[in-house]
């Protein structure tokens, strides 16, 4: 405690310079929805559905309590405050057709075939990676934190060609490019549909006491992307907006489970993320461009894949309808989540205030996600469905010509390290 | 089965292990055979073998019994079991001689009794406040004698860098560990003294005056020792952490007060231009504040071609590529010669974890473009020498708490890099990949046609942990000064020292010479681009069309 006195110094002068964002203080929810006693059991069974968070009695009980006070009485804003925030924790509603899905996501279609390796057994990527010293994931929870990894030589170039192939297909496709900060308020990342402020939470956070205390550490880039968009307005001819941004992300959470072993699932990562801004009659069918999209970027990879439609468990508070890719992954003997995209509906854009113009009409505009290239997933799926038994990785002919012809990856040039023998 | 019969057996399993082969420790002959020179040498010295615990470093050579680390051997010292296990090995082991001899053969011998000790604990070496070790030698005498054998010139670099550390207070310092090492040290003899004459006299008058007053001596000795631990320890820590503190020696090319310009291309713009209004009439940027902002559309463009350009120049000059986490611990930090406490140099993470808060041990996010995600890579390693000269690099982004309050691309606290790094086995070596890399530096920026200049940092604007820093210098016409777009720099063995980077030559344990540097620093370069006199246009080796061949 003597420590953080000291500082609050520091601390005070730090506040100067964070100069607040100017918010509306309540996010525009559709009440007339949500709040109308005919949709109860349509909400109740929505949130039972995706076993999700919220309580609807709760919110009619506090809404009749607020109809029933008078504006001037004192109880009424904090009444309204409660409102808004057992509201803003309601989950989005359902694509109807994703309600009938049980527990179980649909096949949509599969792309490619499945690589036989007949004559030998596939390795796992750590194992290959290992093999051939791309990767050091060992040894560095006392320097870099756990769960830290250093791709080196040809595997840090073919991440670096997956961004450029990633990137110009998106270009010729007339996406925009955005760079993107990664430290945000909490009020941007609030209304993306990310809970925070609780303990166990998923999103790292700058110390509060030494560099203000709302700086959080984005978790993708489409809560960078919505923070560029709020409180904008749009003419309804220049939509649909398309962006697309490379960032890091950053996750506090990881996991202990086998499948997940290695990285694929790390603290941070490199990943191109699209998004799209469309009026709520488009929203459907920018989905399944977005998909689209995904399907025509991966499949000239090579590997094998499948699209599922995910029931309605699987979609997070924000997500009306959302799409995973799968890709086959011989070494693991197991399908992994490379992608995903999602219609948010006007969910984000009520809480952060983007809309758009038709004329006189206003409406808020409906946005979608999509990831392009996750860095270390796709790694992963190149790699174990690209190796040879003779020992290296052969790149596919689409990346070739980002990575100057190279056609192989071979074993690195980096020297192994040996442990520093600690002689006191 | 009933319990009770459960209960006949309790403890059997725990014995039975016990008594297992594979349990069996060394018997006391065969220590005995392990204390002679050349086996305890050897045993003390293992290679690491991560089956064993603590990698068999650790070693108790009399109790044969490997420890995880130096605390827990140092500990176990001083327990009861390894006391007694001295005491045992104190006696002779009986061999086949003696056997033969009580038989009848050859005449009786007393067997012998021998002094056993405590096997060589470690030597000194130069710990911080949190207990790591970070220089590492036989005696911390050698850097501070180093130091005040030159004691002048270091007291004018000082002067040049224009530092406040107090050399006078470091020697002072110094001087006061010295003399209570000198009071033990005296102690140390009268005490051995004592206990000489005591073990002559207490056979032959147990009981007589002077072995009374010895026996007190010696107790009264013994707990001015204890006294005198604890402000040993704090004079030793206070003089080492003063030490620390002093920065890097300066190298010959750095200049006194003025920066040296020794290489200028083209000639500065002329015309008065603002980049962030620029930027917003062209609407390739959404500026909210220094933590906070967009590029867009051909400035996002012009980020991600900058960086593949400079990647491949790199490449071309055979630097092998990394790709590196963004957080780096305490460690690292105060490594590099920072201040892992102060928030206006790195970003510290909020501890979120269950467990204790320890301001030593917490997450900076610096960016993997940074000398420390470098050097968390190679903290506590040994290299095979043939591998040095090491060149390597890395895109990512740099995170620096902004330095300013002013809006503007200049004082941005995250910017996209391209961090070189590289190692070398000898200083000479340093400066031949130093000048090598200089070229590199004016060849990729002389083809992008915009003016700039060359120039060596004066001292007095060097970090603690430099020796001497090149700088590239763009022309900024909104500050109407020039600005440092990147630059490289050479710190010798500072920071391998400090963190335990190695490499083994002869057998030799030897501290690679360090050159780091930030080959492009976007924003910056994106910032001066904007004030140029021409209208903003993407540079062609920028362009998407070049990204692949």
């Amino acid at each position: 405690m003597v420590f953080y006195s000291i500082l609050r110094v520091k601390f005070l002068r730090k506040l100067i310079y964070n100069r607040s964002y100017s918010y509306s203080s309540f996010p525009d929810v559709d009440i007339d929805y949500y709040c109308n006693s005919n949709n109860f059991h349509e909400i109740k069974q929505n949130i039972k559905q995706r076993k999700g968070i919220g309580d609807i009695e709760r919110v009619l009980n506090v809404y009749k309590l607020m109809k029933s006070t008078p504006v001037t009485d004192g109880s009424y804003s904090s009444l309204k405050h409660n409102l808004y925030k057992e509201l803003s924790i309601l989950p989005n509603k359902t694509h109807p057709v994703v309600q009938q899905y049980e527990e179980n996501p649909s096949v949509v279609h599969e792309l490619n075939e499945k690589k036989s390796f007949t004559d030998y057994e596939p390795l796992e990527f750590s194992e290959i990676t290992r093999r051939l010293n791309l990767m050091r994931t060992d040894k560095l929870g006392y320097t870099c934190g756990h769960k830290s990894y250093y791709f080196l030589g040809g595997l840090a170039e073919l991440e670096e060609s997956l961004i450029k192939y990633t990137i110009s297909s998106l270009l010729n496709k007339k996406f925009k490019l955005v760079s993107v900060p990664d430290i945000l308020p909490s009020k941007i990342l609030e209304s993306c549909g990310i809970t925070i402020n609780n303990n166990r939470t998923q999103i790292y956070s700058l110390d509060p006491h030494h560099h203000g205390p709302d700086l959080y550490l984005s978790g993708t880039a489409e809560m960078s992307l919505a923070g560029l968009l709020m409180n904008t307005i749009h003419k309804k001819d220049s939509l649909p907006l398309k962006l697309a941004a490379v960032s890091r992300c950053y996750r506090a959470e990881t996991s202990n489970v086998i499948e997940e072993r290695g990285i694929y699932r790390v603290h941070q990562f490199t990943k191109v993320e699209m998004f799209a801004v469309t009026t709520p009659e488009n929203s459907e069918s920018m989905l399944e461009y977005i998909r689209q999209t995904q399907e025509e970027l991966f499949a000239a990879l090579g590997f094998h894949m499948r699209v599922l439609d995910m029931p309605p468990h699987e979609l997070g508070a924000p997500a009306y309808r959302k799409y995973d890719i799968e890709a086959w992954l011989p070494g693991r003997n197991m399908y992994g989540e490379i992608s995903s995209c999602s219609n948010c509906t006007d969910y984000q854009s009520r809480r952060l205030n983007i809309k758009f113009k038709d004329g006189n009409h206003h409406g808020y505009v409906h946005t979608l996600n999509g990831t392009a290239c996750a860095i270390p997933r796709m790694l992963i799926a190149l790699v174990e469905n690209n190796q040879d038994p003779k020992g290296k990785i052969s790149i596919p002919k689409t990346l070739q010509s980002f990575t100057g012809g190279k056609q192989y990856i071979v074993r690195n040039s980096i020297p192994d390290l040996k442990l520093a023998k600690i002689k006191k | 089965m009933t319990y009770k019969r459960k209960k006949y057996h309790h403890g059997d399993t725990h014995l039975k292990k016990r008594w297992r082969l594979r349990n069996r420790k060394k018997d006391l002959d065969e220590i005995d055979t392990d204390l002679k020179e050349d086996n305890a040498e050897k045993l003390l010295n293992q290679d690491i073998d991560l089956d064993l615990p603590g990698a068999a470093q650790h070693y108790c050579l009399h109790c044969a019994r490997y420890f995880i680390d130096e605390h827990s051997l140092n500990e176990h010292f001083k327990t009861k079991v390894h006391k007694r296990r001295l005491k045992a090995l104190e006696l002779e082991p009986y061999t086949v001689e003696e056997s033969e001899r009580a038989a009848g053969h050859g005449n009786f011998k007393l067997p012998t009794k021998r002094k056993i000790e405590t096997q060589n604990i470690n030597k000194k070496s130069l710990t911080d406040a949190d207990g790591d070790t970070i220089l590492e030698d036989d005696i911390p005498n050698k850097y501070f004698n180093e130091c005040f054998e030159k004691i002048d010139l270091v007291r004018e670099e000082l002067r040049k860098r224009k530092c406040k550390i107090d050399l006078n207070k470091i020697q002072n310092l110094w001087s006061i560990y010295q003399e209570l090492e000198l009071v033990k040290s005296n102690y140390d003899r009268e005490r051995e003294e004592i206990s000489k004459q005591l073990s002559k006299l207490i056979k032959s008058e147990p009981d007589s005056e002077t072995t009374n007053k010895l026996k007190i001596q010696n107790k009264l000795i013994k707990d001015n020792l204890r006294k005198l631990k604890v402000p040993l320890w704090s004079a030793e820590e206070a003089a080492i952490l003063e030490y620390l503190k002093l920065p890097n020696a300066l190298h010959s090319t750095t200049p006194d007060s003025v920066n040296n310009v020794f290489f200028t291309h083209l000639s500065p713009p002329r015309s008065k231009k603002d980049h962030l209004k620029i930027a917003k009439d062209l609407n390739i940027m959404n500026f909210k504040k220094n933590e906070n902002y967009y590029l867009i559309g051909d400035a996002a463009i012009f980020e991600l071609g900058a960086k593949f350009y400079m990647n491949s120049m790199l490449r071309k000059s055979n630097f092998v590529q990394f790709s590196n986490p963004d957080f780096v611990k305490s460690v690292v930090v105060e490594g590099c010669g920072l201040d892992h406490t102060d928030p206006d140099s790195t970003f510290i993470l909020h501890h979120n974890d269950d467990t204790k808060l320890n301001i030593n041990n917490r997450l900076h996010l610096t960016g993997g473009g940074s000398l420390f995600s470098f050097m968390a890579y190679y903290t506590k390693n040994i290299l095979y020498p043939k591998v040095l000269p090491l060149k390597v690099f890395t895109m990512g982004r740099q995170y620096v708490p902004s330095p300013s309050n002013e809006d503007s691309l200049f004082h941005v606290s995250q910017s996209s890099v391209v961090e070189l790094f590289s190692a070398t086995r000898t200083a000479q070596e340093m400066e031949e990949l130093f000048s090598e890399m200089i070229q590199l530096l004016k060849l990729s920026y002389s083809q992008l046609g915009y003016h700039f200049q060359m120039s060596f940092l004066s001292a007095d604007k060097l970090n603690t942990w430099e020796s001497s820093r090149v700088i590239v210098e763009m022309y900024s016409t909104s500050l109407d000064s020039y600005v440092e777009i990147a630059n490289i720099s050479l710190s010798g063995d500072f920071i391998s020292k400090r963190l335990m980077f190695t490499y083994v030559d002869n057998k030799q344990t030897q501290f690679p010479h360090i050159i780091s540097g930030t080959m492009l620093n976007v924003p910056k370069l994106l910032a001066c681009v904007l004030e140029q006199d021409e209208e903003f246009e993407l540079p062609t080796q920028f362009q998407v069309k070049n990204w692949s061949i």
